[in-house]
């Protein structure tokens, strides 16, 4: 979903979508900037994971990927298929 | 910014406007109003306040003029979207640099208070809204100052606000501190003051602002904002008086 301003800091940012401001983690926002198009969930995870390196043990990158982008979904800026 | 005044006792109306909103009477040579507001006092007027539409009416001369102010600041701000950084803030000024500190806040946070407390002796800009343009330069709001007329009372007086010994502001106002404001009513202590990251701040300060959305990047406008006066800070305290060394302690720092 296109933002109609934003800020990046330190790999964090603000977004402006319909006039909200929505502050986003340094993983919301590389996400966000990595679903320009449609992409695939283990690809989106593949990408996460060599920039922030593997979650800890007993956690689910795949997982933790999904519930990213339903946060993000959650607040308007992506659309899942 | 136009006020039109009519009705069978309208020289009165014009008469107390002129006294309580005298810091924000246009010259006499400036006839380009970008809004106007209309007033009808008359004795056989319906009391009636159209904020959105700039038109109030009514034959109770306080009340008028409380509603007034709503309209006019109303109307104000709408002529202005698109150009200026809008900032829900108390602002006050050092009266030997200009330099302006930007209070920002809610309503109910209490900024006439704040004016009324720190600011004798000191550049009046505003209890309402401070507006800076794209080179951070604010523009001066001086409005009435609203006083509760009675603790608890929905109903507030218009008053000049010299009556608070405040100073009318310097034409020139740089902007030199955002200070975002937490009062707690049970805090104890010497207020606290916490630097605010510029993505928090941005997003902190983007509720208390008006029409920021229709600003050309507006969060980018932002960011420059509050990166030119060197950051954001944030305070925590009870009281508006135990502000006082820190204001000035902010004035002094953007001279």
């Amino acid at each position: 979903m296109p933002v109609q301003d934003e800020v990046i800091r330190d790999g964090e940012s603000v977004v402006l979508l319909d006039r909200q401001v929505i502050r986003l983690s340094a993983i919301g926002t590389t996400l966000l900037e990595l679903t320009g198009d449609w992409r695939e969930l283990e690809e989106l995870t593949v990408d996460l994971t060599d920039r922030f390196g593997q979650p800890p043990a007993g956690f689910d990158a795949t997982a933790m990927t999904e519930a990213a982008l339903q946060a993000l979904h959650g607040q308007g800026l992506v659309e899942l298929g | 910014m136009e006020v039109r005044v009519d009705g069978n006792r309208a020289a009165e109306a014009v008469a107390e406007i002129e006294r309580v909103w005298h810091l924000c009477a246009a010259p006499d040579d400036d006839d380009n109003f970008d809004a106007v507001v209309r007033m009808t006092f008359d004795d056989a007027s319906a009391d009636l306040a159209d904020i959105d539409a700039g038109v109030v009416q009514g034959r109770s001369l306080p009340n008028l003029m409380q509603v007034l102010t709503q309209a006019v600041t109303r109307a104000a701000i709408d002529a202005q979207k698109g150009h200026l950084v809008m900032l829900h803030a108390a602002g006050i000024q050092c009266p030997d640099t200009g330099a302006v500190v930007a209070l920002v806040g809610p309503g109910g946070t209490g900024k006439t208070t704040l004016i009324r407390t720190l600011g004798p002796g000191k550049g009046y800009i505003t209890d309402e809204t401070v507006a800076v343009t794209a080179d951070d330069i604010v523009l001066p709001y001086p409005k009435p100052l609203s006083v509760r007329r009675e603790p608890g009372s929905m109903w507030k007086d218009e008053t000049d606000p010299l009556e608070f010994g405040v100073l009318p502001p310097l034409r020139s106002a740089p902007l030199a501190a955002v200070v975002l404001l937490d009062r707690q009513d049970g805090y104890a202590g010497p207020p606290a003051v916490e630097p605010v990251d510029t993505l928090d701040a941005i997003a902190a300060l983007t509720p208390e602002t008006s029409h920021l959305p229709e600003l050309e990047k507006p969060l980018q406008r932002m960011a420059a904002l509050c990166d030119n006066v060197g950051g954001v800070m944030r305070v925590t305290y009870a009281e508006a008086e135990h502000l006082a060394p820190l204001v000035h302690g902010w004035l002094g720092a953007g001279s």
